[in-house]
């Protein structure tokens, strides 16, 4: 009732966009409308599509409204302005080139930062799936509220869902690669879907040849059938009219081609094979094995909310059958969308809006500058508008000029701004989708919209009303008579700067004092992280990741074990291959790539461990003690990269392996660990072990508590500087083949381009064993371009945001500057007349203008000191006791070069000529 | 059959929402505002809706062009509320419904030509 009551009562409020006439008409049955329709909805339940409607009705009523308002404006007075008004706004932007240019630039910058922001949020925050009905599909997924994250293992939960009936289709699929292996072709490691019939009867969308899949394809005793994309079928195939029926390899099963999707059918997330789902799911034990992802259709009549009772329902039951598995899990059902990207809470939702807009408020605060600049313009212009008033110009007629001058402003920074959005959003896809290994779902595409554009449109009235209407309405004002009287050749504006606009730039001083130091000292760490040289000779080094097919039946101990013999004998034979290969000269393997090393938490025997805790995502043992980086690698690693160990010895075949299983088997340390933690001392025959680890440490790849012996050192590896902007202290296990998994394999060519040999390497790795993956194949060099390719992205923009920042405060500073000392020049001309010293005026001029830069340099100090204090030092990493200053003293240094030219035409002024103004 | 004083292609394209509403004015139906809401919804299939804000404006502004008539707004109202106007789709509107939908019937032929 409450809620229904404000709904109304708000709606009330909004019908107050619309003009009287069409409210005196309509109102009543307006909101008589609404009030029905909202009933009628209340009656189905109050869920998200009630709050929806709500929403979208108010926006509704003010934007038709505001559109009501202008229709009836345009048939009172005509259009808005006309293109005299046009011509002379283009003329101001030519005649002033210094405004036009730091206006549009700042501007630019500021308009293309929220563009990008807004199309990155309505992309991530999309829930329309682009199928037909796509906002009946629902996800389904377990949540843990003990550890507040997914459950993705819910392979046996899918059997107890299956009886629902709210939801039509229940389907379940996971993500599996697999060699592709096709005639004429060269050997692919390619993401496939093994999913259930009925998504295709979810998706609603029919084969462009062929079949989708069927039911009885999931049959254990049918043949393999194999459902291919448009654009694999197009890139692989060279559209094959005849691809129907024809036989491929994934792994080492033959697949029949039953089918090719039309374009842009990419469901469930960005797939472009598809085979049936043959997985017993009964076979599994409560929450164990492969990950997946469930979705359905909503049925006729039902709601997300009616569904979410039914699941909730069994979720109970289960909860009961599995007390220990079950105890903190809650399935949820949400919009499809949701499971991908977050949005089932409502707190992502909302931190992303907050992004979006303090994002905005950055443009705002950009056209507040802006502003002061044009109204600085627009006091030189002061006797032209009273002239003009006293012509019969309205007010209204020459707040829409100078109206019209800030649109086109604004307007010519919107369309650099779209243009630069647009290219960092390409940029953006590139790098940080190869980066992230990962594409993304195939409604989510990183480019402007026709919405994008829209509220690009939107922003630049709203940049165009600060800078134009704010400081026109103010040049406009009572006064504007009274100026005509006092306006005579050679006298200054009798505008004023005001405390408001005195107080702004002070608090803009203060403001960039205190943030921009930070600010650039990060886009310089953006900007040098990983730009430099690897360290090592990447150009020749392949590197890839190298796994083998898992069988889809539920683990067994001595089914893990064989795999591991399968994958030890595999990584073998193919190391033994490619070492045959007169264009190879090394091959070497670790668990995590070079630089990409993995966090734990290190104890020293005998040593105490530091106070502070680490301050890292540990999520096993303890935080008491060093943090270090660790990676297990083949015994010739080293060899391989020409590292060469520094103090004691080198791995040995002795380190792994049956003779690894000893009390403390050897590590080899690198030399920031022995610097940064045993101060330099001789780290021979020291034991150390880990007490800590982090999420991205696999248990099964470290034992916690167990010692280790230091047997040798290594120098830093990639050296610091290289990859690493800070030390980082390594520890180093031997490992043997079938140890770690995925392993990162690194094939050394003797060229300096070891790209060509890409092709030769998938063919090897498919001859040892079809089954055999060989994911991401790529130049070391390629992977580091695309990692610093990400990283330079984020530093140019970073450093172009700031860049406007400095501009526009110095414009600004400038402008008030030159301002104010301007309307002092007579009393300078008339105090020089008069024989007052000149040094004394200066120091006068000098003290007050700089006076006021200095409070707000003063403040701005302060405040950088305090987030300084607040955020422990990671600020400046140390640098701020020369940064900061330097910034206070550039903007003083910008605001004596912006008074000296007005003070020194001061006391050019000749006194006859003072006295003769006063 | 009245001869009509206007051209209807002189109104193509329509607003979608004004040819929404032309076509929940079936012939000789008159309704008031909340029934052509409903009545859009229904005859979609509750595929589309239209919003009070979008639907008042669209009739004010169809009022003016005459594609419908408005009538005074009645008190006896089986279903309460505040007295409401009805709303008759006009010869001309009629017309103008059949030029849209000419309009974009050669559009759609188009598109299933193509297999669109």
């Amino acid at each position: 009732m409450l809620f229904k009551r404000a709904a109304s009562r708000l709606y009330h409020v909004t019908l107050r966009a619309f003009p009287r006439r069409h409210r005196d008409a309509y109102a009543a049955e307006m909101i008589d409308s609404f009030e029905r329709e909202l009933a009628a909805r209340l009656a189905r339940g109050r869920g998200w599509s009630t709050r929806w409607f709500v929403a979208a009705a108010c926006l509704n009523a003010v934007g038709t409204g505001m559109g009501e308002r202008l229709r009836q404006r345009r048939r009172r007075f005509g259009p808005m302005f006309s293109p005299l008004d046009v011509t002379l706004a283009w003329r101001m932007l030519v005649r002033y080139p210094g405004l036009t240019l730091v206006g549009v630039f700042g501007m630019a910058i500021g308009i293309a930062i929220a563009a990008a922001a807004f199309t990155i949020v309505s992309t991530v925050m999309e829930s329309r799936l682009p199928l037909p009905d796509g906002d009946r599909v629902v996800s389904l997924a377990n949540w843990d509220v003990a550890t507040s994250n997914r459950e993705p293992r819910m392979i046996r939960d899918f059997t107890a869902w299956r009886a629902m009936t709210s939801i039509e289709d229940l389907s379940i699929t996971r993500t599996v690669q697999r060699n592709l292996i096709a005639d004429g072709r060269q050997p692919d490691t390619v993401t496939v879907a093994e999913i259930a019939a009925s998504a295709f009867r979810v998706a609603r969308v029919g084969a462009l040849r062929g079949r989708h899949l069927l039911p009885e394809d999931e049959r254990a005793d049918a043949p393999n059938a194999l459902l291919i994309g448009h654009d694999e079928w197009v890139n692989r195939f060279g559209a094959d009219p005849d691809i129907v029926g024809r036989a491929v390899q994934l792994g080492s099963s033959t697949y029949v081609i039953v089918g090719v999707m039309p374009d842009e059918f990419a469901f469930p997330l960005n797939h472009g094979f598809w085979i049936p789902w043959r997985i017993e799911g009964s076979a599994y034990e409560p929450r164990s094995g492969p990950v997946v992802s469930i979705f359905g259709r909503l049925g006729p009549g039902a709601t997300i909310d009616s569904a979410q009772a039914e699941l909730s329902a069994i979720g109970q039951r289960l909860t009961t059958t599995f007390p220990g598995t079950h105890q903190h899990l809650r399935p949820r059902v949400m919009p499809y969308t949701y499971a991908f990207n977050d949005m089932d809470d409502p707190l992502n939702a909302l931190a992303l809006r907050a992004i979006q807009l303090a994002l905005v408020l950055l443009l705002v605060v950009v056209c507040v500058n802006v502003a002061i600049l044009v109204y600085a313009r627009t006091a030189t212009r002061q006797g032209d508008i009273a002239v003009r008033g006293a012509l019969g110009a309205s007010r209204r007629r020459i707040v829409t000029q100078l109206f019209v001058e800030a649109l086109m402003l604004a307007g010519v920074a919107a369309t650099a701004g779209l243009g630069l959005a647009s290219v960092a959003l390409r940029q953006l896809n590139s790098s940080l989708l190869i980066v992230g290994g990962q594409v993304l779902p195939f409604w989510m595409t990183l480019e402007l919209s026709t919405d994008d554009v829209l509220y690009v449109a939107g922003l630049t009235l709203l940049a165009a009303g600060i800078i134009g209407v704010v400081p026109a309405l103010k040049a406009t004002g009572a006064q504007v008579h009274t100026r005509l009287q006092t306006l005579s050749p050679g006298s200054g504006s009798r505008m004023q700067m005001g405390r408001v606009w005195t107080t702004l730039i002070v608090a803009q001083v203060a403001f960039t004092v205190a943030v921009l130091p930070a600010s650039m000292f990060h886009a310089w760490s953006a900007l040098r992280f990983r730009t430099s040289d690897a360290g090592f000779a990447s150009g020749e080094f392949l590197t890839a990741q190298l796994l083998v097919d898992r069988t889809t039946a539920a683990p067994t101990e001595e089914g893990e074990r064989a795999f591991t013999a399968r994958l030890a004998a595999a990584h073998q034979e193919l190391e033994r291959r490619l070492q045959d290969q007169p264009a190879v000269s090394d091959v070497t393997f670790s668990m995590a790539g070079v630089g990409e090393e993995r966090a734990l938490v290190l104890e020293i025997e005998g040593r105490e461990p530091p106070i502070d805790l680490v301050d890292y995502n540990i999520v096993a043992g303890s935080k008491r003690g060093h943090l270090v980086r660790f990676n297990r690698v083949a015994v010739d690693f080293f060899d391989a990269f020409d590292v060469p160990v520094t103090m004691g010895r080198a791995f040995q075949a002795s380190d792994t392996g049956p003779g690894a299983g000893r009390t403390t088997p050897g590590v080899l340390v690198n030399r920031t660990l022995v610097e940064a933690l045993l101060g330099g001392a001789s780290p021979l025959g020291s034991r150390i072990r880990y007490v800590g680890r982090s999420q991205e440490a696999d248990e099964r790849d470290v034992e916690l508590d167990r010692w280790y012996e230091i047997v040798g050192v290594v120098p830093d590896f990639p050296p610091t500087g290289a990859l690493d902007v800070e030390r980082v202290s390594r520890v180093y296990h031997a490992a043997a083949f079938g140890d770690v998994y995925p392993a990162e394999l690194a094939v050394r060519v003797r060229s300096s381009d070891a790209a060509t040999f890409a092709g030769t390497l998938r063919e090897i790795g498919a001859a040892v064993d079809p089954n055999l993956q060989l994911r991401d194949v790529a130049t070391a060099e390629m992977v580091l371009e695309r990692e610093q390719g990400l990283m330079r992205l984020i530093g140019i923009t970073v450093s172009l945001a700031m860049l406007s920042v400095v501009v526009l405060s110095a414009a600004g500073i400038y402008a008030m500057m030159s301002f104010t000392v301007s309307r002092r020049r007579r009393e300078i001309g008339i105090r020089a007349a008069l024989g007052a010293d000149r040094n004394r005026i200066l120091a006068g001029i000098f003290s007050r203008a700089l006076g006021q830069l200095a409070i707000g340099a003063a403040a701005g100090m302060l405040g950088a000191v305090g987030l300084e204090q607040v955020l422990e030092g990671e600020m400046f990493q140390g640098q701020g006791a020369i940064i900061v200053p330097l910034v206070a003293a550039l903007m003083l240094g910008v605001g004596f070069v912006a008074t000296l030219g007005p003070a020194r035409r001061g006391l050019s002024i000749q006194p006859t000529e003072a006295l003769r103004e006063e | 059959m009245r001869r009509l004083t206007r051209d209807p292609a002189e109104l193509i394209p329509l607003k979608h929402a004004t040819y929404q509403v032309l076509l929940a004015l079936g012939d000789g139906e008159s309704l008031h505002g909340y029934a052509i809401m409903q009545a859009i919804a229904t005859m979609t299939g509750g595929r589309e809706s239209i919003l009070p804000g979008t639907l008042y404006a669209a009739l004010a502004r169809m009022v003016d062009e005459k594609l419908v008539e408005e009538s005074a707004p009645r008190d006896d109202d089986p279903s309460g509320g505040p007295p409401r106007r009805h709303y008759r789709r006009t010869t001309f509107g009629r017309a103008v419904a059949r030029a849209e939908s000419e309009r974009l019937r050669a559009l759609l032929d188009i598109a299933r030509a193509q297999k669109i």
